[in-house]
């Protein structure tokens, strides 16, 4: 445990020292609601359930992404991985004390939008509702997690930060997740209910419509998991055969 | 048992061969310096004792084992040769986070104190000298109580206090049945320090033995002079100038000392002294 702890500490502690990283991360997605899903909300309170489960989807998809992303792709560059592989340890502490840190900016970014949508709108969810969706959507970030490690081994530090803006900001938007997917145009309506985002969004409505879980969206999910798995393995042993050849 | 071994190891880079069928065995208590140019395929075959790299030939064994294997990575300490840290980490940190990894690690206190860390403790790691961040980086390949410390050029960029610190850190080390192996430019480093010497060029070794062995690989002498301008000794294999000051290394001293009279230059500060180590090894890197 005591090294479980001092993995968990190394990998939070830089991070919250680093208020460029955590704050946008957590801040963006009330920002954004408060922008576009705040009026909406307030006139529609039938609707405030969806859009709270919309807006934590985007939550958690945004720190799974560039919690993992950035920093393998930081790792990979740093040359005190050197001394670190050379540390008695298991592969599984670095990747437990990212998963903590992750957890941790989650609950701080959906605290502060839950906190929004339940103080300006007329919401009507109960706990179990929302500890459902927590659990749902820590479920179903998993592919966004592996598509971000997948970044991560494909990129350069300095690319992967413009490259996962360029993929979660267009993928949130069509997977219908700041307007809803009946409403988008044309064209990306067609291409959204193929996204993992929309998969995930789907899983989210269901929660918060008090609707069984989509079986599709959930096999579409561990398909995107499979795929991006395979590819970061891949793309680990290119970087492994490079660096540690 | 070897702590650490290379059997008959190649490895190459692109067409560059960093190692050619190197052997080398580090025993209990030893503490051995591998020395060479840059290039030489010092560090990477260091690097393949510590796992870091894969042999295309030969095998690396650390305590009779894989160098993967946490059960080696748990009795060595390891100071790589252009350590850094991570972002946002303070040193005491780093200290603690190094300590999780052992259960005999030697206390924060007792660390700090012993490589005078102190002032440092509370400072984030990025934001020290180069010197101080070596100092760290030294001081966390000794946090486990580990049976054999890897030393890569440990006490480069640091001013001679600092290094005459280490030194006697590493002497005590040693005394209290510690293995060294370390890789140094400082040949003086190496003469303090090593039982061993393993020189080596081009990825393959060239000499091996203590340093007194070494010395008597050159059994040629130095003589050492100042003048205007420096005759030419047809006795001397080797010269060295800088400004007045005259170095020749040749294998007849007296011959050469005669030579030098009868060329009637006129010289000062006449001296005849034994081969150096560092003489030693230029002139046996030139041979090859």
């Amino acid at each position: 445990m005591r090294i479980i702890n001092a993995y968990i500490r190394a990998t939070l502690v830089p991070l919250i020292r680093t208020p460029a990283y955590w704050i946008p991360l957590v801040l963006f997605p009330s920002l954004l609601f408060s922008f576009f899903g705040l009026q909406p909300s307030q006139e529609f309170p039938e609707f405030a359930p969806l859009m709270m489960g919309s807006w934590s989807a985007f939550a958690i998809i945004g720190i799974a992404f560039f919690q993992f992303g950035i920093s393998v792709a930081q790792a990979r560059e740093d040359r005190w991985q050197q001394y670190a592989r050379t540390l008695p340890a298991s592969p599984l502490y670095p990747i437990i004390g990212q998963s903590v840190s992750a957890f941790f900016f989650i609950m701080l970014a959906l605290g502060l939008l839950w906190s929004l949508m339940l103080m300006a709108t007329k919401i009507e969810v109960n706990l179990l509702q929302m500890l459902q969706l927590l659990a749902v959507l820590l479920l179903g970030s998993v592919p966004f997690i592996v598509m971000g490690v997948t970044l991560g081994y494909a990129f350069p530090a300095r690319a992967a930060v413009p490259i996962a803006n360029l993929l979660y900001l267009p993928l949130s938007f069509f997977g219908g997740l700041w307007v809803p997917p009946n409403s988008l145009p044309g064209p990306v309506a067609m291409i959204s209910p193929y996204t993992p985002t929309r998969q995930l969004g789907e899983l989210a409505w269901a929660v918060m419509g008090e609707r069984p879980l989509p079986r599709e969206s959930v096999i579409g999910l561990l398909l995107y998991t499979g795929v991006f798995t395979l590819l970061a393995v891949m793309l680990w042993q290119r970087d492994e055969s490079t660096r540690y050849r | 048992m070897a702590l650490a071994a290379l059997q008959n190891v190649s490895k190459s880079f692109g067409k560059v061969a960093a190692l050619d069928g190197v052997s080398l065995a580090i025993e209990a208590g030893e503490t051995v310096a591998v020395l060479g140019p840059n290039g030489a395929g010092k560090s990477t075959a260091i690097n393949i004792l510590l796992g870091l790299r894969r042999p295309q030939k030969g095998k690396a064994l650390l305590f009779g084992a894989s160098p993967h294997r946490n059960e080696g990575k748990s009795r060595i300490g390891v100071t790589p040769q252009d350590a850094s840290f991570p972002h946002g980490m303070k040193v005491k940190e780093l200290i603690r986070f190094s300590r999780a990894h052992f259960p005999n690690a030697v206390s924060e206190k007792a660390l700090i104190e012993a490589f005078n860390l102190g002032p440092l403790a509370d400072k984030l790691a990025l934001q020290m000298s180069g010197g101080q961040m070596r100092q760290l980086a030294v001081a966390m390949a000794f946090i486990g109580q580990p049976e054999m410390v890897f030393l890569d050029e440990p006490t480069t960029g640091l001013d001679t206090s600092a290094r005459a610190g280490l030194w006697s850190y590493f002497k005590k080390y040693r005394k209290n049945g510690g293995s060294v192996l370390l890789t140094t430019h400082y040949l003086e480093e190496a003469e303090a320090l090593a039982d061993r010497i393993i020189l080596i060029n081009k990825g393959r070794i060239i000499k091996q033995g203590s340093v007194a062995d070494i010395k008597k690989l050159v059994p040629a002498r130095i003589i050492r002079f100042r003048a205007e301008q420096a005759p030419k000794l047809n006795e001397a294999h080797w010269h060295k100038t800088d400004g007045d000051l005259h170095t020749f290394l040749a294998q007849n001293a007296d011959d050469g000392v005669r030579e030098l009279v009868n060329s009637g230059a006129k010289f000062s500060d006449l001296e005849v002294l034994s081969a150096s180590l560092e003489m030693a090894i230029t002139t046996l890197l030139e041979e090859r």
